[in-house]
């Protein structure tokens, strides 16, 4: 086979020494251009920055996660108000209950209280003031 | 010639410079093209005849390398390894594409050569053995290449060609002799007549 090159004598053959010494020669090439080689490490540092760019963005759109313990102490303190609430407002309710089973107030009482009497004087004028009369 | 970058005690070299690389450190780069570029360059030269050529793929099979150094793992392949498969894939894209242009004498010749007629007598080798390779089937102009002016040896050739040992080896021997029998004609011309 000769690969578009002219058909030679197979008696004419090159040698391995000579063949050898042909390689050689072929790796002596001159070395790359400064200039090629310049653009290699502009493309390197571009790239580097293009991908530190890349995880500053993703690092600003993601909040950081926090430790376990930071996230156990918010989810306490986000509970503590409506807990708290929901807490007075059993407590209150069965104070007020007891209260009334044990007699120590009747229905009666509290509407012949001072107070009751008072709440029922001002509630008109404390309604006018609200809905801006 | 050198084979820093190619030699089993560099093999974890690369790999490290590469994660230095892809944690922000700037020289590390430059250390890497230093290491890496000469002699892939030199592959794809030979591999296409055309240094404006070789060096855009050069640049291609590079900038690959960095966009995947994040992610690289340095149990899958050597640096290098993975480099030259690069490169030669993209150089025998580019020959299916477009014939490699004739070069002009003395392109990739070293300015030191000694004298005049000494300086002559190595162009024309060069030229000669770059027109036989460029004469030569795909895998077996990437076989010699790698073996007997890169310098790898057949396990490597294998892994970067993706093929067997002895896939290499045939391959490799086959080329050898395609070459000796193209270049058997040109004896005068490349100062072998005395031989």
């Amino acid at each position: 086979m000769n690969w578009g090159l002219p058909m030679t004598d197979r008696r004419k053959d090159l040698d391995d020494a000579a063949l050898e010494r042909l390689f050689s020669a072929a790796r002596g090439s001159a070395p790359p251009p400064d200039a090629f080689m310049a653009r290699l490490v502009g493309d390197a540092l571009g790239e580097l920055e293009a991908q530190q760019g890349a995880r500053l963005s993703a690092s600003r759109r993601t909040p950081a996660r926090q430790p376990l313990w930071a996230r156990l102490g918010d989810w306490i303190l986000r509970g503590a108000v409506p807990t708290g609430l929901a807490a007075s407002a059993v407590a209150g309710l069965w104070l007020g209950g007891w209260a009334e089973t044990a007699g120590y107030f009747s229905e009666a009482s509290v509407a012949a209280s001072p107070l009751a009497q008072e709440l029922s004087y001002r509630f008109p004028e404390l309604a006018g003031l609200l809905g801006g009369y | 010639m050198t084979r820093m970058a190619f030699d089993g005690a560099s093999r974890d070299e690369d790999a490290r410079l590469l994660a230095r690389y892809a944690d922000g450190d700037r020289e590390a780069a430059r250390v890497l093209v230093a290491r890496l570029a000469p002699q892939a360059l030199n592959l794809a030269r030979r591999m296409l005849g055309n240094q404006a050529d070789a060096e855009d793929v050069v640049q291609e099979a590079l900038l690959r390398l960095w966009k995947m150094a994040p992610d690289w793992d340095p149990g899958r392949a050597r640096v290098s390894t993975w480099l030259y498969r690069v490169v030669v894939n993209l150089c025998t894209d580019r020959r299916r594409r477009h014939q490699p242009v004739a070069l002009p004498d003395g392109w990739d010749m070293a300015d030191d050569a000694p004298g005049a007629a000494a300086k002559m007598l190595q162009t024309a080798r060069v030229a000669a053995l770059q027109g036989a390779l460029d004469g030569l089937p795909d895998r077996q102009r990437q076989a010699v290449i790698l073996r007997d002016i890169q310098g790898l040896t057949n396990p490597q050739i294998a892994d970067v060609m993706e093929l067997s040992v002895e896939a290499v080896e045939s391959l490799a021997a086959r080329g050898r002799r395609a070459l000796k029998s193209a270049l058997g004609g040109m004896r005068d011309e490349l100062g072998f007549a005395d031989d």
